[in-house]
Order: structure tokens, then sequence, then C-alpha cells
């Protein structure tokens, strides 16, 4: 696997992301890619994405990231009229991010 | 992605009691398949509220997407299907890739989904059986 991922994410889950230093998918499966997308159209193209990303998230060194519980990495399959072709994985685990918080 | 929906609590309760509805029935059909293919079904793509039912054998592989959407009773559903075949390089990859269009509707209850999901499972099977990624790079865009 490549050494860093990177989780590409909404506007509402950036900012959830920030406050909580963590990221955690409701869904039960937290998806990565170690794929780097700098344009949301590419990243929902190759990962098959339901909608354009507005962020990404990371880089996250892969040695500080959960086992890939959920999904080892594959080739993204067509969805959503998509056709993949990215690299993606999945942990069912959180993970928790380096972040300051101010003290009260 | 259904990041934000997925946080409401009543939404993710109705999303996930449907997606075990729909993963049954893709996991009954994968049983019915024995020992002719291998399916896999798995629940769930980023943030998705979706089901996907994949098969080989071989170079070409396919699959059956469903996908939820909604908040409330009527939900829709929404059925694609596609056949690929990856080339070239890790370096230099390649997909080939046939899109079947989606065929959606709306279903008013629990028991609708539990009755039509897997006629409609065996309907796009069939037509996912039948594409040819080759012939897609020439149509790419359909």
């Amino acid at each position: 696997m490549n050494a860093v991922l990177y989780r590409y994410v909404s506007d509402a889950e950036r900012q959830h992301i920030e406050q909580s230093k963590m990221i955690r998918s409701h869904s039960g499966k937290t998806y990565f890619s170690p794929d780097l997308y700098d344009a949301a159209a590419d990243a929902r193209q190759r990962l098959a994405l339901s909608v354009a990303p507005a962020w990404r998230v990371g880089p996250i060194p892969a040695d500080e990231m959960p086992d890939f519980d959920a999904v080892s990495l594959q080739a993204a399959s067509p969805k959503y009229g998509q056709p993949g072709g990215g690299l993606e994985c999945a942990t069912r685990h959180i993970v928790y991010l380096f972040g300051f918080s101010r003290l009260k | 992605m259904a990041w934000e929906e997925w946080q409401d609590p009543a939404t993710a309760s109705l999303w996930n009691s449907v997606l075990d509805v729909i993963e049954d029935a893709a996991r009954q059909f994968s049983e019915n398949q024995k020992p002719n293919l291998t399916l896999s079904v798995i629940r769930a793509s980023w943030d998705a509220p979706d089901v996907e039912l994949s098969w080989g054998p071989g170079e070409v592989k396919r699959n059956i997407h469903i996908v939820v959407n909604g908040r409330s009773w009527p939900l829709e559903i929404s059925i694609e299907g596609a056949a690929w075949e990856d080339l070239g390089t890790p370096e230099r990859p390649q997909r080939m890739v046939k899109l079947l269009a989606p065929r959606k509707y709306q279903a008013p209850d629990v028991q609708h989904v539990k009755t039509y999901i897997p006629l409609d499972i065996q309907a796009v099977f069939r037509e996912v059986q039948s594409l040819s990624p080759r012939l897609a790079a020439v149509a790419q865009s359909g």
C-alpha cells in the first residue's frame, strides 16, 4: 500500500472532522484512498462517488491508520454512472487525527 | 455522498432497515448462483446508502448496484449495473466499462422492497451478463 491515505468529503463532514478531530462514517465503513486527486470531478469519477466531494482530508500516514477490516485495498467498481478504477479501502474503526485543542 | 443524512438517527435507522432487506435479497441471490458463480455483496460505498453485488469470473467483472434515496417513505430505489475490464499497467491503468442505465422507482413501504428487489436483481443480473465492456470503449460516453 502507498504510504499515505486521503479521504474525500463534503463541506459538512470537513467541519465535523475539524471539530471532533476524528474521521468516522455513520454508514459503518469509512473509506479512504491512496490516490491523490486535486479536482473534485476526478475524485468522483475514479472513486465512483454519488456526488462530487468538496474537500480532501490528508495525507494521513498509512502506519497511523487502523486496519482496513471492512474493505481491503481494491479498485473502485463502477457506481453512480461513474467508471471507478481508483483505489479505495475502508475501515470500521474511528481514525483519530492530530490537532490542537484550546483549554478551558 | 450522504454523510449529512447519516447523522440524523431517524434517517440512518430507516436506511439501515431498508438496506438490511436489500442485502438479504442480494445474499440470497448470491447463494442461488452457486456453484456456477461466486458473487460478493458489499454494503455502503463511501457514505452512500447502497448495496453492491459483484461477480467475475475472469478478466471481465460485473456488478449490480442498488441505492436508497430519500429520508422517508416513499423511498426511491435506484438499480444500476456495469461490466468492466481493467487494462494497462498499475502505473497507467486503463478501464474499459459499459454502464447500464439506472432503473428508478418509488417504493411506498418495506413490503414493496421485499417483494420487488429480488425480481429487480434477477432482471438486472441478466442484462448485466450481456454487457460487453469492450464495446463501451467505442461508446464510452453513452
